[in-house]
């Protein structure tokens, strides 16, 4: 028996992309957002454990599928112990009191129709734990606690009333009310002037003091998280690449992912200006994730193991307007618009050329780029009257066991 | 000649409500000199966009604009609207937080590009083009984009495209109102670093507006901290943060959450109703230090050191 109050395995979330009939024919069947790609982690009860990530990454998929706000694709999730990964809406209902969520925007969270009071016992209705004069009883009360007073003055006002900090104390104060165990916090202070976050994270910070709930925190704010979480995990793409106590990976930052968003952090000091060196692009679309290491596209250094496949390849020619030595490579291997990809192969038709001299020409000028991806490269040949440039498959990756933390990175 | 691109003298602006005028801007002055960046802090509903709006002239209608704002010596208030037309996007630019809703989506990132060119400058549309391509590629961007459509970009990308259409005119100005807020951290860095590039390049002057401590740490020479339509202190960005003299600068700086923070710290409080902002000093409700003197008389703005300015009356306990 452990003391994990949620634990999630091999969660994996798919979101299908509809499409029109031809292009489906196209694609060979409907294609899916790889939001959440098979993500593993436990939070002990009474921690605060971080979700860390860019836009895009899976962060909000995993906290609202762990309370099966959204269903998984596939995977477990087990609450206190229970397997509620296939439980009924009916059987998951009494565990409902038991975790909470609070969303980032405070002024989309609570019903303009209700006044606050009402918002706040509502829980406690809907879940038939006290009638309504004990409801609005213990609504004062924690109404009280999270600094909306005059509570019985509060209790009366509508959500137009409030300013943002406000709202987002009755948030809280809202999911508070069934002292629930788990509380899912999804970007929580994301929305707040900075004057006014701090209050709320203190706020949350002594709520947990008093009735020890355990917090999944989800943050794109590395600063946020290392100043209230005890452990991280840092996602990109659907995949956890770095996960354990925050004064390690803060400290110490093993994955280049994880050392890239630190990196990025703008300081507050002037004194400590500096160029940086930052990943290329941005995060590439989650319907078709890279092979191998999500990363490697953008990896400062990555290896030519890491997942090169062919759309690397034509990513690479389309680069061609930086650097004069690209330029050239493309053109003498033909327009990036002639070339199509699949998986680990790029391929363009060539009619007129000799083929064979091209594809020596070709294997001379990748040579001398020397990049990881030029390195990752198993032979350029011609096949059927096209150039044919094949990479060799990556190394297989799994989270590796660091110093007390999980790090999925070859480097390791 | 001067290197003075843009002078604010005693700048007020007052948006028309029923419940009264709002003094979103209320008697500020400044200078932002050729090649500088002068980044411009607040929290919401402190009237920094509003700033930036006024030096446009895109308010809305009804709105009483006070004082004088002169663009390169030019009283932009006594020019011809033709005139105005003509700086207005060619010499002074401006970028947006959020630059999906400024690009419309029924045409290509070419129609907006010949549009804005030709608007301004009578070429060819060939040429036009020509030019996008260059500024496109300056962004990283490339010509093989040009036929597509705005929902095609990511975020960053968009907003690389509304920095390179900005300055396809080669302004001398740029006016940047939170241009990296809705962007990913390892984007906004690759953002502040083209905006550091331009400026350095092309000498372009930058008003940076920002809710981000650290964006300006990074990028201004020069910083205004904004209350309630005031500026409250402007100085070297060095200075600044190495010296806070108001109170409000101070409780900014250190309720920012940063990597090194040692703890948390909030203002009490909330900002002000604009409408009708607190007497004299209009920090003094929310102020640790305030004495019965703050709420009874406005403070004068003092040079504390050469080009350090603050509006507190006990601005000198704080060196």
């Amino acid at each position: 028996m452990t003391d994990a109050i949620l634990e999630v395995q091999d969660l994996v979330k798919h979101f299908p992309v509809k499409l029109p009939g031809i292009a489906r024919i196209f694609w060979g069947g409907d294609l899916a957002v790889h939001a959440v790609d098979g993500v593993s982690f436990s939070l002990r009860r009474g921690e605060i454990f971080g979700l860390v990530g860019e836009s895009g990454c899976g962060k909000t998929t995993v906290g609202r599928t762990v309370l099966r706000l959204v269903e998984p694709t596939t995977g477990t999730i087990r609450f206190e112990g229970t397997d509620i990964t296939h439980l009924k809406e009916r059987e998951l209902r009494p565990l409902r009191k038991r975790m909470q969520i609070i969303f980032q925007d405070p002024h989309a969270s609570l019903n303009p129709g209700m006044t606050i009071g009402q918002s706040i016992a509502d829980p406690l209705i809907i879940h038939e734990a006290a009638d309504e004069k004990e409801a609005k009883r213990a609504a004062l009360e924690i109404m009280t606690e999270v600094g909306l007073s005059p509570a019985e003055q509060m209790y009366r006002k509508y959500p137009a009333d409030l300013s943002g900090g406000q709202k987002q104390r009755a948030v809280i104060a809202r999911a508070m009310i069934l002292k629930p165990q788990l509380i899912v916090a999804d970007e929580p202070v994301a929305m707040l002037d900075m004057s006014i976050r701090s209050r709320v994270l203190e706020l949350m910070l002594d709520l947990k003091r008093r009735y020890g709930p355990t917090y999944l925190f989800i943050t794109h704010d590395l600063a946020t998280a290392k100043f209230i979480c005890d452990r991280i995990a840092i996602m990109y793409l659907g995949r956890i690449v770095e996960m354990g106590p925050s004064k390690g990976i803060y400290a110490d930052p093993k994955h280049p992912y994880t050392k890239a968003l630190l990196e990025a952090i703008p300081v507050p000091d002037p004194m400590r200006r500096g160029r940086k060196v930052l990943p290329r692009g941005e995060v590439p679309d989650a319907v078709h994730p890279p092979a191998g290491c999500r990363f490697h596209p953008r990896c400062p250094v990555a290896m030519p193991t890491c997942g090169w496949e062919g759309r690397d390849f034509v990513d690479f020619l389309e680069l061609r307007w930086l650097s004069p030595e690209i330029a050239a490579a493309e053109a003498a291997l033909g327009p990036v618009e002639e070339w199509t990809t699949d998986g680990l192969i790029a391929r363009r038709r060539v009619r007129d050329a000799d083929p064979d001299a091209l594809a020596a020409k070709a294997r001379t000028i990748l040579g001398d780029v020397g990049s990881p991806m030029t390195q990752a490269m198993e032979a350029v040949t011609v096949e059927e009257e096209s150039l044919v440039v094949r990479f060799r498959p990556p190394a297989p990756l799994q989270p590796k066991d660091l110093e007390g933390r999980l790090v999925e990175c070859l480097l390791y | 000649m001067s290197d003075t691109v843009l002078e604010a003298s005693r700048l007020r602006v007052y948006y028309s409500t029923r419940r009264g005028p709002v003094k979103a801007v209320d008697g500020v002055s400044f200078e932002l000199s050729r090649g500088e960046t002068l980044g411009v802090v607040g929290e919401t509903g402190c009237g920094k966009s509003t700033l930036g709006k006024s030096i446009l002239g895109i308010l809305p209608p009804r709105t009483t604009v006070e004082g004088t704002l002169r663009f390169l010596g030019k009283d932009l208030a006594s020019l011809p609207r033709e005139e105005l037309r003509k700086i207005r996007g060619k010499e002074i630019a401006l970028i947006f937080q959020d630059p999906m809703t400024r690009l419309d989506p029924l045409f290509t990132i070419e129609d907006h590009f010949v549009e804005t060119i030709r608007a301004h400058e009578d070429v060819s549309k060939g040429e036009a083009i020509e030019r996008a391509v260059k500024a496109l590629a300056s962004m990283g961007i490339p010509e093989s984009r040009l036929k597509h459509y705005p929902h095609e970009f990511s975020g960053g990308m968009r907003q690389r495209i509304m920095i390179a259409m900005s300055l396809v005119m080669n302004p001398k100005l740029l006016i940047a109102d939170e241009p990296t807020t809705s962007l990913d951290v390892i984007v906004e860095a690759q953002i502040l670093e083209i905006l550091e590039d331009l400026r350095r390049v092309y000498k372009m002057s930058l008003l940076l507006i920002t809710h981000n401590l650290g964006i300006v740490a990074e990028v201004c020479d020069r910083l205004a901290v904004m209350y309630a339509g005031k500026f409250v202190e402007l100085g070297g960005v060095r200075d600044v943060f190495r010296t806070p003299v108001h109170p409000y600068t101070q409780a900014l700086l250190a309720s920012t959450i940063h990597l090194e923070s040692k703890e948390l710290f909030s203002i009490d409080g909330l900002p002000p109703d604009l409408i009708d902002p607190p007497p004299a000093c209009r920090f003094h409700p929310r102020c640790t230090y305030a004495q019965e003197i703050c709420r009874t008389e406005e403070p004068a703005w003092v040079e504390y050191r050469p080009g350090h300015f603050a509006a507190c009356h006990f601005g000198k306990d704080f060196l």
